[in-house]
């Protein structure tokens, strides 16, 4: 599935599609498992008491706290403090403008969660010789409404042009003296990206998998 | 879990440093309109015999699949379905619809138009980061600006110190970086540049090393790479 970028540099308009590059698509292989008769195998959940599902028939709900399910509509998301979260309009059709050139430490601060192959329809001469030249432009790119607004950045290199979405890091300098954060090592969330690459594998093997 | 990475230096020394998780993650919760809490579960919809793939194998017949859906809702198993799953263990399903305890893994590989090149089965990876010899320094620096444009770095981890010793052996090599404006490549085998498994038959990555000092202060970083930036068509 492609998308479309359209952004703004020096006044000059720009519109690229975006095609994802997967693990398989770069490397061009994949993992399998097979059964002892040489037949793939299938992912599946197992309850705790032994009923298997497998992947897509699991439907997301919520429910309140008497167990009453609550329709999707009607459920906001919210910050720890219960303030609603701003649904952030998709990207498409939508105009959005260049930050940059930033410097490359700023992408360095951060981690890759999806790559695109970028195809110009229409590039600014201005914009083409500055990512030619190795500028990073920093902008954003939402396939989808989102409450979350996670930054991209636009580069090239002899291969072509790439968006790559990302996800903020926390990088701290280290003293002599200084004592590891207890909040750094108790990230559970950072345990997350295992999960992803094992999905991610499955997924390329055409396989859906529940997360 | 916190894990660990043994490195060497460019002076052929090494110590087993901390790897500590840098990615930020935003933190929600769900309330109703009226500012409810509530709380997401899966509800099971079929399970693995009621799962179409399980009742065409069971009715090959498509009309005796029509009659048997009309006379007996075999698609529905009246104890599980719209039931929350609770904790679930995640399994393999072999050809017979059994549970499968010990696959064996095998890489496809493909051709550029997608057809089937080739298969072969593939051994216990282990994870290598702590390995048990010395890794090697493999020597490789790529200036950073180079570098960033030529990997998609999708895993980020800052390498921490235990003790003031780990904590010189690290800034050392971190000012070894910071005047040369490079990244050090690192890796598993002879030349230490072979793949990094994160976790026991997890993908390869290839892992760079970017070291800063801001006076007494040191920040190293681990970045792995799970792809090169290139077009697919791009690769021979």
């Amino acid at each position: 599935m492609s998308f479309v970028l359209e952004v703004e540099y020096s006044n000059e308009r720009s519109a690229f599609l975006l095609t994802p590059l997967s693990r398989l698509s770069l490397r061009r292989h994949r993992r399998i498992m097979l059964d002892a008769q040489g037949r793939p195998c299938r992912t599946a959940l197992r309850t705790w008491d032994g009923v298997q599902v497998l992947s897509g028939a699991l439907a997301d709900g919520y429910e309140d706290p008497d167990g009453a399910t609550v329709p999707r509509g009607w459920v906001v998301a919210t910050d720890t403090q219960g303030r609603p979260l701003r649904q952030l309009p998709a990207t498409a059709g939508r105009l959005q403008r260049l930050e940059g050139p930033v410097p490359f430490d700023d992408l360095l601060a951060h981690a890759v969660t999806k790559m695109y192959a970028v195809t110009a329809h229409h590039l600014d001469p201005a914009l083409r010789q500055s990512l030619e030249q190795g500028d990073i432009y920093r902008v954003a790119f939402r396939p989808r409404p989102s409450i979350s607004n996670p930054p991209a950045f636009l580069l090239a290199n002899t291969h072509g042009i790439f968006l790559l979405q990302t996800t903020p890091c926390r990088l701290e300098w280290l003293t002599r003296e200084q004592q590891i954060p207890v909040d750094m090592t108790a990230d559970e969330e950072e345990y997350m990206p295992e999960w992803g690459d094992w999905l991610a594998d499955y997924t390329e093997m055409g396989q859906e998998v529940e997360a | 879990m916190i894990r660990q990475l043994r490195l060497v230096d460019h002076r052929g020394r090494d110590a087993t440093v901390l790897l500590l998780p840098v990615r930020m993650t935003e933190t929600r919760q769900n309330q109703t309109l009226d500012g409810h809490p509530v709380r997401h579960l899966r509800r099971i919809k079929a399970t693995a015999d009621t799962h179409p793939d399980a009742l065409y194998a069971r009715y090959p017949d498509p009309d005796d699949l029509a009659r048997a859906l009309i006379d007996g809702d075999p698609e529905i198993d009246r104890q599980a379905v719209g039931r929350a799953t609770g904790p679930c263990d995640r399994v393999y399903i072999d050809g017979e619809g059994e549970v499968c305890c010990a696959p064996s893994m095998t890489e496809v590989r493909y051709h550029a138009d997608g057809t089937e090149r080739d298969r072969h089965p593939v051994g216990q990876r282990t994870a290598n980061l702590v390995p048990a010899t010395s890794p090697v320094w493999s020597g490789v620096l790529i200036p950073r600006r180079e570098i960033v444009r030529r990997l998609a770095f999708s895993r980020v981890y800052q390498v921490a110190h235990q003790d003031t010793l780990q904590f010189d052996f690290l800034y050392e090599l971190a000012q070894y970086l910071h005047t040369r404006d490079a990244m050090v490549q690192i890796g598993s085998g002879r030349q230490g540049r072979g793949p990094l498994y994160c976790e026991r038959n997890g993908p390869a990555y290839r892992g760079f090393l970017d070291g800063r000092i801001n006076g007494e202060a040191m920040r190293v970083v681990l970045y792995l790479a799970a792809g090169e930036l290139m077009q697919p068509e791009a690769r021979p």
